[in-house]
């Protein structure tokens, strides 16, 4: 069984992509890594392959969670252990890889680099802040557990939980968030949080942006929802 | 119910009969997705011929306009069917994702062992 593959699912970054894999190279120079090209139109897709990584290409634009989970797909086959998810617009950072390693290997099932445990310049406007508080609480009230950043792009995962996001229906189409978090956790799964670097996108315009946020947050709040009532059956027969 | 209003609504209902079977004989829809239809057309077809059936539904029901309750049943039926349609296309874009990432891997091993790409790096 090989070891870990690092997925980045990146949909228009050429600008980003060549420092991203170059940085990742720098530091780890054992570990797979699997472009997810998200269908670019631009040449990210070249630029990948020039650096040597190697290229999974949509043949259109399936949206983050679609790309990330035919990453999944891709490590179910070739048989990887862990799989690293790491965002191709530079903001993670390339050291933070070893502390998932470290922490997946002590047998967690999802490790989530945060932005708000201390570390890291990451800034977030009011409205953004609230929404995140709002998810934090509905995360511990549901699970007991403590999460700080459920959207965290910066996440490792062990075979178990990736094999199960690998099957259809079971990873969303956009962005996994607190309501997926809330369904591994009670489906069993183990999550960690460790404090992450996250630093601001280096070129290029975040795919949070405009007034998507507010029919994301009522979109989200079904969502988990939807999560809790699916569990509630399931427990009942 | 006017002698020509009457024609003219056999005429609608007609048509709807005749453009659902059009479809059907050019594939462009299937029987099961056509059978909504051909049970609207029929309904529009019912009403048109005996107008006292929906005069009758009304007192039944305790309504005393009767084409209130004639649109009440449109909207339920079209309510009904666009939730219908909801399911289906959910259902659809699940599978387009399914088979695209299949694709995309399936399309990516040939590649590789075509022997088109070199070997990979191990970064």
């Amino acid at each position: 069984m090989r070891d870990c593959l690092i997925i980045i699912p990146a949909y228009n970054e050429e600008r980003n992509i060549k420092k991203v894999l170059s940085g990742l190279k720098k530091s780890h120079h054992s570990l797979d890594i699997l472009v997810v090209n998200d269908g670019s139109t631009d040449n990210t897709e070249a630029i990948a392959v020039a650096e040597k990584a190697r290229v999974l290409s949509l043949p259109f634009n399936l949206g983050y969670g679609g790309a990330l989970q035919a990453g999944f797909k891709y490590a179910v086959l070739e048989g990887y252990r862990y799989v690293i998810q790491f965002d191709g617009d530079g903001q993670h950072d390339p050291e933070d890889v070893k502390t998932i390693l470290e922490l997946l290997e002590l047998g967690n099932d999802i490790v989530i680099g945060s932005r708000f445990l201390g570390r890291g310049s990451f800034k977030a406007g009011i409205l953004k802040k609230t929404a995140i508080n709002i998810f934090r609480l509905i995360i511990k009230a549901s699970t007991g557990v403590k999460v700080t950043d459920p959207s965290s792009g910066l996440q490792g995962l062990s075979r178990r939980a990736f094999s199960y996001y690998s099957r259809m229906g079971h990873f969303p189409h956009d962005y996994p968030d607190a309501d997926v978090l809330i369904q591994m956790i009670l489906a069993g799964f183990k999550v960690v949080e460790f404090p992450a670097e996250i630093r601001a996108r280096e070129a290029g315009r975040s795919m949070h942006a405009g007034l998507r946020p507010v029919f994301y947050f009522i979109k989200m709040l079904i969502s988990i929802l939807v999560v809790l009532l699916r569990s509630r059956f399931k427990a009942k027969g | 119910m006017g002698g020509t209003l009457r024609v003219i609504i056999l005429f609608i209902g007609l048509s709807a009969v005749v453009a659902v079977f059009y479809l059907l004989v050019r594939r462009k829809i299937n029987e099961r997705n056509s059978l909504f239809w051909l049970c609207g057309a029929l309904a529009i077809l019912v009403f048109s011929t005996m107008p006292d059936t929906l005069d009758i539904m009304a007192v039944l029901a305790g309504v005393k306009y009767p084409p209130t309750l004639l649109f009440l049943l449109s909207i339920l039926v079209i309510m009904f069917i666009l939730l219908y349609q909801s399911i289906q296309i959910s259902a659809l874009q699940e599978k387009v994702k399914e088979l695209t990432q299949r694709l995309a891997i399936e399309q990516m091993d040939r590649v590789r062992t075509e022997g088109e790409g070199e070997e990979y790096d191990r970064i």
